[in-house]
């Protein structure tokens, strides 16, 4: 087992962000008060999570750990929304959908077959890997999301050209919809291959820290890798389309009422 | 009376309003099957979205669209987009090679039937004066006639009852004009274009609507 870190260790570790206060100061750099906003936010939101984890971990129920994973993709499909200016009434359905179901299918099959679990809803396993995949699948939901609706926006009388040419919506739609996993993916595919070169991913940092055999760690990180991109790739297809379906009039148009107006 | 034959277009009293905007109130227009019009309005007066609500891409607050009888629901969209071919003010191909333009717009549902080829686009693109280079450059990279000239060829090779035309000749010097014009009056497609240039009520073949 890996060493535990004192509450002073960690107030040590915070001291370090004086000089950088400082420099900020002397620099005249507006950025001391997002880094104290997201340090604080972060330090705040860790501690919770090590208290309800905790708490979790100890009762080990599948459906509060399947709850929980609920709760975690509609934060995440949420947060997806606003980010791409999206709105939650017209789109909220079709991205919890999409947020969800290649993650949760990716969990159970990474539990059951990869790890052989007896308990496919281990709390240890589904929250974390859970978590570690909602949140992979969210940025590249992100990125897909909003470059389709954008994209397609600014490119209106292109979209309508190819309708006007004979395309139905979906042959209509395709480049938009191509590029938009290209940009999702691409990103993921280059980071995975330097993975190990250039990077230790922190999973596995985590495991060698605590204790664990850097083959083990490397194993566990690879399956990890592997599921993410499939769950990355499934969810960015799913989100696409179920918001196709859910974001277009029965004449092809973008629904008026999709965006939400920028601040 | 109802009237002999069906009409090929008919907007039956249309209201629209864009904001405080009025556009369009109690608009009534019929076009015979065969027949060219001109749509004569001041600039900013909603030719443009004339055509566009014939395809669906902008919807009237009131009243009803017909196509070849057909009213225009979301249920007819389809038809109704396969009946029309459409040139746009700046022909809004998506930026790519010529040659990849054709092929994917032959390999859409509605066109696999319709042998739309290399071969059955050149002969429009001769009489307009297209040299057969194009297939290999990029579209962003054609003159703005150019591209016009592409546009209306394809339309006219995908040889639907029905074109729409929105400046057709804006871009083009007086010879490619002519050969355009001729191009359209010797169709026995409907069209219905908004033009400002004079080459087309010159031809005689075309009569004006004015609102």
């Amino acid at each position: 087992m890996a060493s535990d870190i004192s509450y002073l260790s960690l107030v040590y570790l915070l001291l370090l962000l004086v000089p950088i206060f400082l420099l900020n100061r002397w620099i005249g750099h507006s950025f001391n008060k997002p880094m104290f906003i997201a340090i604080g936010r972060m330090a705040v939101q860790l501690a919770l999570v090590g208290i309800y984890l905790t708490w979790l971990f100890s009762y080990d129920l599948w459906w509060l750990n399947s709850l929980y994973l609920l709760l975690m993709a509609g934060v995440a499909a949420g947060s997806t929304l606003t980010h791409c200016d999206l709105r939650f009434k017209q789109l909220f359905f079709p991205v919890f959908l999409g947020t969800l179901i290649p993650p949760a299918a990716m969990i159970f099959f990474f539990n059951g077959v990869v790890v052989r679990l007896q308990y496919l809803f281990e709390a240890k396993y589904l929250i974390a890997v859970g978590s570690m995949l909602l949140s992979n699948v969210m940025s590249s939901d992100i990125v897909a999301l909003r470059h389709f609706f954008e994209s397609l926006r600014k490119q209106e009388k292109v979209y309508q050209y190819s309708l006007a040419f004979g395309a139905d919506r979906l042959s209509a739609l395709m480049p938009w919809l191509k590029e938009s996993v290209s940009a999702a993916l691409g990103p993921v595919l280059a980071r995975t291959a330097t993975i190990g070169l250039v990077s230790l991913p922190g999973m596995m940092t985590g495991q060698i820290l605590s204790g664990q055999s850097p083959l083990i760690a490397v194993k566990y990180q690879l399956a990890v890798m592997v599921a993410i991109f499939i769950a990355q790739y499934l969810s960015i297809h799913l989100t696409l389309w179920l918001s196709i379906r859910r974001g277009f009039d029965g004449y092809d148009m973008l629904k008026p009422g999709l965006f939400r107006q920028k601040k | 009376m109802e009237p002999a034959f069906t009409p090929a277009i008919s907007f039956e009293h249309i209201y629209l309003s864009l904001g405080e905007r009025v556009l369009f109130q109690d608009f009534s227009l019929c076009i015979d099957p065969g027949d060219k019009v001109v749509l004569n309005a001041p600039s900013g007066s909603g030719k443009t979205t004339l055509l566009k609500m014939l395809l669906g891409f902008a919807r009237p607050d009131r009243g009803d669209i017909r196509i070849q009888g057909m009213p225009l629901t979301c249920e007819t969209v389809r038809s109704v987009r396969h009946a029309c071919a459409y040139v746009s003010q700046d022909v809004d191909f998506r930026d790519q090679r010529v040659r990849v333009i054709l092929a994917e717009t032959a390999d859409y549902p509605d066109n696999r039937e319709a042998g739309l080829t290399v071969s059955a686009v050149t002969p429009f693109l001769e009489k307009l004066y297209i040299d057969d280079d194009i297939w290999d450059k990029d579209i962003g990279d054609l003159s703005g006639g150019e591209r016009q000239r592409f546009g209306i060829a394809l339309c006219a090779a995908l040889d639907r009852p029905i074109w729409l035309m929105d400046e057709p000749l804006s871009a083009l010097d007086d010879e490619s004009a002519r050969a355009v014009v001729s191009l359209i009056a010797g169709s026995p497609a409907t069209v219905l274009a908004i033009s400002h240039h004079p080459g087309l009520m010159d031809s005689g073949a075309f009569r004006e609507e004015r609102f």
